[in-house]
Order: structure tokens, then C-alpha cells, then sequence
């Protein structure tokens, strides 16, 4: 998978291939330079340093109330940092269909509806998951925009849609 | 029996009384607020009792309620430790109505100290230079006659008279400022009844104190001063011992006039004289009548345990090998950084939460006192301090080299640390010259204007890319593993099949 993004405002490219855990070391080419990347430590809460050209970095990543990664925390020392692309979906391109306040939630990407969690009359409040909405390996959580009732549901589970297909109406 | 002594209070100096008065012999018993109850001090002490309410004024600042505790428990002693009430000489005139005694120089000399305005006065008639002020300001109506001196030389600051730990206190720039600033600060209560000053304010200054502990018998044992001038918002950040940056015959009349002064207002136990010293010229600014963060750094000087000192001499016992005025040689170079809970890159906003990861690693030649742990909470109410770090060696670069490497062996997760900052300051050219002024960290050393080194940035683009790769990846597996446990998977996967 290629994924582009951008760390203390310079855009950097990398590909991984889907089945790399890096587990085993991985080799990463960023800015022309080769890095060796392997996990570190791990725990239940996911990985917690990674082997990088043989020397140990424990890290974090800040994200945004979503969940979102906006930086990385590494030795201390803060680098503010975002995804922008992975392959050729925009990564950030689902965030305005969760601060639209209409009511019509539209699907941005094609994917496929894996799972419903509110019927049609079902009432809903700002935030709550919808569905899930799964585009190129990634599950997206659709959120209703605004309190209210579910007044049309467009799509059913296993469904798959294209872009710009209505997903649910809130009234 | 044992005796018994009330420490009602939190974070590293409660851990540092705690295990001092237990190593003589005392019974330590801890006041702790609901907030800390998961703390380490409540770990360490021989017993705690919970204050009912986490609000300062229902807790740590709650005289009655600590006075009422220690007569309930019939204690001997209260440590007050510092901030809180430790300079307060109403708690002390309460414990000795109560028959407690309060661990400190004593009522009359903490009303001394903390009135800022009337200390000057007494250094001034004993012709100690003192740092030019202006009187007293108790309504923006009195701001017309507050002047300092003859001239009104900007920029100036603007103080609470007794205030301490530097909060409150504000630079202006010019007479409007300074105006609209005090109007301000008396919109708040505890000012209007207190009353604000004005003083001089020396940004390329440097901040000296002399440390000192006096015994009944009017001995006085004198450390090695301390610089203290690298102030963020009035905190010190970054000190050190000896300084660097005064000559001899300064040092010398240093030692001379903090002597007049606390024989003056005979002033027993441990304290710390602040002086401001401009081109060679000292000024004399403040006393601070308690034990100090930066006491570790006499601490280190001596080889001796400060709080037990402080504690011997409180009951008149006579300094050990001190006969009459003893001036400590400095035996090395000894720096001290503060650690805080405060993110560095947003605007030094305090950070609150859980640690989830904390381990470092020590050598000889260096201290790191704290009260976290894997686990701890860093409680969003009080102050972000949560550390301090200690480095010595015989030479000064040899000590900021110890410091930075001492600070890259720490990890700290979950919470925000200034680290990034501190390491920042330790590697700034100017600081190794010795070129440590007041504004320091405004004129010498801007940590918004830092720059990154390319590698690093790569390194961290990598960690980056990996670290999502590999959550993704989780995240699919995680879904898939669900789908596997819903019912009916793996006979519709046969039936496909």
C-alpha cells in the first residue's frame, strides 16, 4: 500500500506491502533514505517502540478526538504529522460527512456496508454509529451529524455502493 | 513513644519529609486529599488520613482542618513543607495555640519575611542595597503616587506583597500597561487586601541566592550560592551552584549582608536570601522562610540531609562543626533542572492523565526525585511540577553534558513532559558560555523558534508510516476475527466452499 503524508509540513511517500507486520524487518524507503523497521515492544493497546536501523524508539501517536493521528511523540520531541493519501483514496476525505449538519449522509468513497446498528424510526444522537461503512481495508464508523430520528435508510448490510450514494437521512 | 508529625501535603516534598523524619525516628502521618489518594507518598508514609474535598481551601490550605487532625492524633510537629501554608504566620500563631509546633522560623519572622515592602525597609536601614520598589498599592488610585525612586525606569514588575512561588507576578512595559495591569490584579480579592508593588525589573540580571540555615547560638552555616536567573513565567527552570557569573568580592559581601539581615531579624532555621545582581551590583529582593525545591543542591554540597538539619536545629540543637560564620566551599558543580507536567509544544499548556510508561536510568552523578510511577495519576488541580533532576561534576560542562544524557535515559508516556524543552536550554551555546540572564529564555534561548534536524524528521516519517500501517492491519484483523465469531460464519463458509 502506498501512503503519503506529511510529517513537520514535508510530504514524504512510503510503500508497504498489506501483508508486511514488520514483524520481521521491513525495509521503508523515505527522502531516498532506506530504514529498517522492526517491532520493538508490544502490548494489548497495539506497538509500542519500533526497531528503527537497529536502535530502539518508543513512540506515541496524538490524535484527535476521532481518532485521527495528528503527530507522533518520539524521544520527547514533538513532530505534528497527518495522513493524506492511502493508494489513491484520500484519507481525510470522510471527515466533512461527519461535521455535515443537514441530516443526508452521503457516501464519499465506494465501499461496502459491512454492518447496521439503527433501523429506519430508530432515534439517534449526535455521534452515535450508524453503520460501518468499509472502503479499501478500512472501516469506517458513520456517525449520525445531529440528534434525531433515522428517517430513510439507503442501504442494507453486505450492500455494495459508489461514491456519492445516499447512506441515511436524520430528521 | 514515637513522636508523631503531620505533613499535610503532596508530590516530592512530601515523599522527601516523609523519608527524612522516618529515618529519625518519627512517626510520619501524611493529610492527603481525595485526589492523591493513589499517590506515592500515601504509599510511603506511616499513615495517611483523607481530607474530605479535593478544593485547596477544603485541603492542603484548610488550617482548622489540619489543626484539627493533628490534635485528634495528638502530633507533635507539623512539617508544612512549602507553598501551601508554609509562609502563612497565621497558621503558625494557630499551631502554638494549639500546643502544636509548626516546623519553621517561627510567627514573628514569617511576618517579617512576607511583607515584602517592610523586609526592604529593614535591609534598607541596615544599608543592604535593595532592589528599588515602590509602595504600597491597595486601589488604582494609588497607582499616580506609587513610584520607584526618582525615575520610573521600565519595565518594571508588578507583585502581590506576599505572594511566593512567582505567582501573580507580571512584567509591563510601560506606565499604561502597568495601569491597566494592577487595575486587574485588584479585581481579585486576595490582592485588594494585601496590596501590590511595583520593582524594578533587570532582564539581563541575574538571580542569586544565598542558602543558610542558623542555629539558637546564632551560628550560621552558609552552602555555596545558587543561580537561579532561567525563569519561565517566574518558575525557575534551570539552576545551578556555584555560579558562574559573579566575582569574588561580590560573593563575599553576598555572604556578609544576608548575615546582617537574618542576625537582624533573628532569624533561626533553614531559609534562602534572593538577591538580583546587576553589573556587579547586588540588590537585595526576597527571603523565603522555608525549604526551597533547589535545597537538594546545599543538599549535594554538603552530603547531608537538609530536612533532618532543618528539623535538629528547630529544636535547638547546635549545627554540627560550625562555630560561628562557616562558609561551604562548593566541592562541584551541581545543576538542578525542574521537571513539569507541561506540553513544550503547546504552549506549555499543564498535562494531565495516567502514566502509562515511566522508567529512566541513574548513575552516580545524578539524582531524579519524583513522585511518578508507572501507573500514577498527574492530577489536573494542582501545580504541574512533578520532579526535579540533580547532575554534579567537577566542571560545569561536564555537568551539562551528565544532564543532557541523563534526560534522553528518561521515558515518560501518557502525560506531557517538558523534556523536550529542558534538552533544548542544556544544548543552546549560550548557556554553555555561562550567559544565563533573567530573560534568558526570551533574548537567548526561544524554544518556538527551534529548528529539527532532517534525520530525525525522517526517522520519525517512518515511525510514523509503521505505526499506522500496523494499527490498520490490527484493526482489519480485529473485524474479521469478529465476523468469525458471529453465528453461522463457518457453515456458511462450508456451504461457499
Amino acid at each position: 500500500m502506498k501512503y503519503k503524508f506529511q510529517v513537520e509540513n514535508r510530504s514524504f511517500e512510503v510503500e508497504i506491502t498489506i501483508n508486511a507486520t514488520f514483524h520481521s524487518e521491513t525495509t521503508l524507503e523515505i527522502n531516498r533514505g532506506r530504514y529498517n523497521v522492526s517491532v520493538g515492544e508490544s502490548d494489548e493497546n497495539g506497538v509500542k517502540s519500533f526497531m528503527v536501523n537497529n536502535k530502539l524508539y518508543p513512540f506515541e501517536l496524538e490524535r484527535d478526538p476521532e481518532g485521527y493521528p495528528t503527530g507522533i511523540y518520539v524521544n520527547g520531541d514533538y513532530y505534528p504529522a497527518s495522513l493524506l493519501k492511502i493508494d489513491k483514496l484520500f484519507y481525510y476525505k470522510e471527515k466533512p460527512l461527519m461535521s455535515s449538519k443537514s441530516g443526508i449522509v452521503k457516501s464519499f468513497i465506494p465501499g461496502y456496508i459491512k454492518k447496521i446498528y439503527n433501523r429506519v424510526n430508530d432515534s439517534v444522537n449526535e455521534g452515535d454509529i450508524v453503520l460501518i461503512h468499509e472502503a479499501m481495508k478500512m472501516e469506517n464508523e458513520i456517525k449520525a451529524p445531529k440528534p434525531g430520528i433515522i428517517k430513510t435508510l439507503g442501504v442494507d448490510e453486505g450492500d455494495n455502493i459508489l461514491a456519492n450514494h445516499l447512506l441515511f437521512e436524520i430528521e | 513513644m514515637k513522636k508523631k508529625v503531620i505533613i499535610p501535603h503532596r508530590g516530592v516534598i512530601a515523599l522527601d519529609i516523609i523519608d527524612s523524619l522516618k529515618g529519625i525516628g518519627l512517626e510520619t502521618i501524611l493529610l492527603y486529599s481525595p485526589e492523591d489518594s493513589q499517590s506515592l507518598p500515601v504509599k510511603l508514609a506511616d499513615k495517611s488520613f483523607k481530607f474530605y474535598s479535593s478544593r485547596l481551601e477544603d485541603s492542603y490550605n484548610d488550617m482548622e482542618a489540619i489543626i484539627d487532625k493533628a490534635l485528634e492524633l495528638k502530633a507533635d510537629y507539623i512539617h508544612p513543607g512549602y507553598g501551601f501554608q508554609s509562609e502563612n504566620p497565621e497558621f503558625d500563631h494557630l499551631c502554638a495555640a494549639n500546643n502544636i509546633k509548626l516546623i519553621g522560623p517561627g510567627a514573628s519572622v514569617l511576618e517579617t519575611v512576607q511583607d515584602k515592602i517592610r523586609l526592604r525597609k529593614i535591609a534598607d536601614k541596615l544599608g543592604i542595597r535593595v532592589l528599588p520598589y515602590s509602595q504600597l498599592i491597595k486601589t488604582p488610585g494609588d497607582f499616580e503616587s506609587a513610584s520607584i525612586s526618582h525615575d520610573n525606569r521600565y519595565p518594571m514588575l508588578v507583585k502581590p506583597l506576599k505572594g511566593s512561588g512567582g505567582r501573580g507576578i507580571k512584567v509591563v512595559e510601560f506606565k499604561k500597561d502597568a495601569q491597566d495591569r494592577a487595575a486587574k490584579m485588584l479585581k481579585r480579592e486576595d490582592n485588594r487586601k494585601q496590596g501590590l508593588f511595583l520593582e524594578e525589573f533587570f532582564p539581563f540580571g541575574r538571580h542569586i541566592e544565598i542558602p543558610f540555615i542558623r542555629d539558637i547560638e546564632g551560628n550560621i552555616l552558609f552552602p555555596p550560592e545558587i543561580e537561579s536567573s532561567l525563569q519561565r513565567r517566574f518558575q525557575k527552570i534551570f539552576q545551578e551552584s556555584p555560579s558562574v557569573n559573579i566575582s569574588e568580592n561580590l560573593r563575599k559581601s553576598l555572604y556578609q549582608n544576608t548575615q546582617k539581615l537574618i542576625e537582624a531579624i533573628d532569624y533561626i532555621g533553614l531559609g534562602c536570601v534572593e538577591f538580583i545582581v546587576d553589573n556587579d551590583t547586588a540588590y537585595f529582593s526576597e527571603i523565603n522562610p522555608s525549604i526551597q525545591i533547589n535545597t537538594l543542591i546545599p543538599e549535594i554540597h554538603l552530603v547531608s540531609n537538609f530536612i533532618k538539619k532543618q528539623f535538629a536545629v528547630f529544636n535547638g540543637e547546635l549545627l554540627h562543626r560550625v562555630d560561628g560564620v562557616k562558609i561551604v566551599k562548593p566541592s562541584h558543580h551541581v545543576l538542578l533542572v525542574s521537571l513539569m507536567a507541561e506540553n513544550p509544544f503547546d504552549h506549555f499548556q499543564p498535562s494531565s492523565g495516567t502514566v502509562t510508561e515511566f522508567y529512566s536510568y541513574s548513575t552516580i552523578r545524578n539524582i531524579f526525585k519524583t513522585y511518578l510511577y508507572t501507573g500514577a495519576r498527574v492530577s489536573p488541580l494542582y501545580d504541574p511540577y512533578i520532579g526535579k533532576i540533580v547532575t554534579f561534576s567537577s566542571r560545569r560542562d561536564h555537568s551539562i553534558g551528565a544532564m543532557r544524557n541523563f534526560l534522553s535515559n528518561i521515558t515518560i508516556k501518557g502525560i506531557k513532559t517538558n523534556l523536550a524543552f529542558i534538552r533544548y536550554i542544556l544544548q543552546d551555546e549560550s548557556l554553555a558560555r555561562g550567559e544565563t540572564i533573567i530573560d534568558f529564555l526570551n533574548l537567548k534561548c526561544d524554544f518556538s523558534r527551534r529548528k529539527k534536524r532532517e534525520a530525525d524528521i525522517s526517522i520519525a516519517a517512518a515511525l510514523f508510516a509503521a505505526a499506522f500501517h500496523v494499527e490498520n492491519r490490527n484493526k482489519n484483523y480485529k473485524a474479521k476475527l469478529e465476523t468469525m465469531k458471529q453465528p453461522g460464519f463457518f457453515k456458511r463458509l462450508f456451504n461457499r466452499m
